[in-house]
């Protein structure tokens, strides 16, 4: 009988270790989804961010220019 | 015997245990070398924050809003703020009157006056003073059931932020930790990476407005050029700029629509 129980107790033991970790996988997996997501948006927002900084930099100097042009030609 | 073969079983159901676990968990510890680094980094920053708080908080404390460097740094602001608010005497006496009660970033007025700011002829030489801001941690607030995220913002959309719900400060740790450390690094950075486009967003926008005005008066210059019969080099010089800036404006508006495309809804 004590054989048996403590038979029984392991394999409780083993399922319950499984099951925890079969939990977790499925939680890593979900991770590792989201975390490719969040990688590739943040990578368009920073070529986004960069073109527009380049951008804006090109705008104000062509608007100091044409102050410039505008300034001499008075 | 059986008592040894008992121990054996029950050994290698842990063995099997231990091992599964570790598998599972093996996507975590890959990338423990990079979480050090960015730890590393994160509490340089952290650091350097808190440095520039209790800077701050002296600053405030010692001479209140009106201290010599922030003066310098907004006199672009006070100028449009002079120009365009009738209100701006009456909210620099509230701000004084608070200064010793509140914190700097705690005062709506002052965030009222900058954070709407556009470019005008009187600032726009200012702009890369004005632009030169402090960054403030923010914990930021979802509308839907999603964990508060702690950001990075520019002083000057902290205003928008503590309207929208969010608190001055970082985030508590959630209680639900049901992502490792990583996964709540990656959704920090990748929170912080949209409020930076979006900034830029701002920023861009603005001096896409002025621009757009520049190149309304330009035109209006040069018909008026043309009727005073101006030296034709003169006159084709300013052409070719204002044909410049009409090209340039034309892709900057159309990057502020990409940009606006990729952190659209993201951050609410």
């Amino acid at each position: 009988m004590y054989h048996v129980f403590k038979g029984a107790g392991l394999l409780v033991v083993a399922i319950v270790m499984v099951a925890a970790s079969c939990t977790e996988q499925k939680t890593t997996e979900t991770e590792k989804t989201e975390i490719v997501q969040m990688d590739s948006v943040s990578q368009a927002a920073k070529t986004a961010r960069e073109k527009l900084e380049d951008q804006t930099k090109a705008v104000e100097a062509s608007i100091e220019k044409l102050d410039d042009e505008f300034k001499t030609s008075q | 015997m059986k008592k040894t073969l008992n121990i054996a079983g029950f050994l290698i159901m842990c063995c099997l245990a231990i091992a599964l676990t570790a598998s599972t968990q093996q996507g975590n510890s890959e990338s423990k070398g990079k979480p050090q680094q960015e730890n590393k980094n994160k509490s340089d920053k952290d650091k350097k924050d808190k440095n520039n708080k209790s800077k701050e908080n002296k600053r405030a404390d010692d001479n209140g809003y009106q201290g010599k460097a922030k003066d310098k740094d907004n006199a672009g602001q006070d100028k449009q703020k002079g120009n365009k608010n009738g209100n701006q005497k009456d909210d620099n006496d509230e701000r004084n009157k608070d200064k010793g009660n509140k914190g700097k970033y705690k005062d709506k007025a002052y965030y009222r006056q900058v954070a709407g700011y556009r470019w005008n002829n009187e600032n726009f030489y200012d702009r890369k003073n004005i632009r030169k801001h402090d960054k403030v941690n923010v914990c930021h607030k979802f509308s839907g059931k999603n964990d508060p995220v702690s950001i990075n913002v520019s002083e000057h959309a902290v205003q928008a932020h503590l309207d929208h719900g969010d608190i001055l400060g970082e985030c508590p740790a959630p209680v639900d930790r049901r992502f490792s450390d990583i996964y709540y690094r990656n959704r920090t950075d990748y929170y912080n990476t949209l409020q930076d486009t979006r900034e830029q967003v701002s920023y861009s926008q603005s001096i896409l407005d002025y621009a757009q005005l520049r190149l309304t008066n330009s035109r209006a210059q040069l018909q008026t050029m043309q009727q005073n019969n101006m030296p034709l080099a003169d006159i084709q010089r300013s052409q070719s700029s204002v044909v410049e800036l009409e090209q340039n404006v034309s892709l900057l508006e159309t990057l502020i629509g990409v940009a606006v495309n990729v952190v659209a809804n993201k951050l609410q």
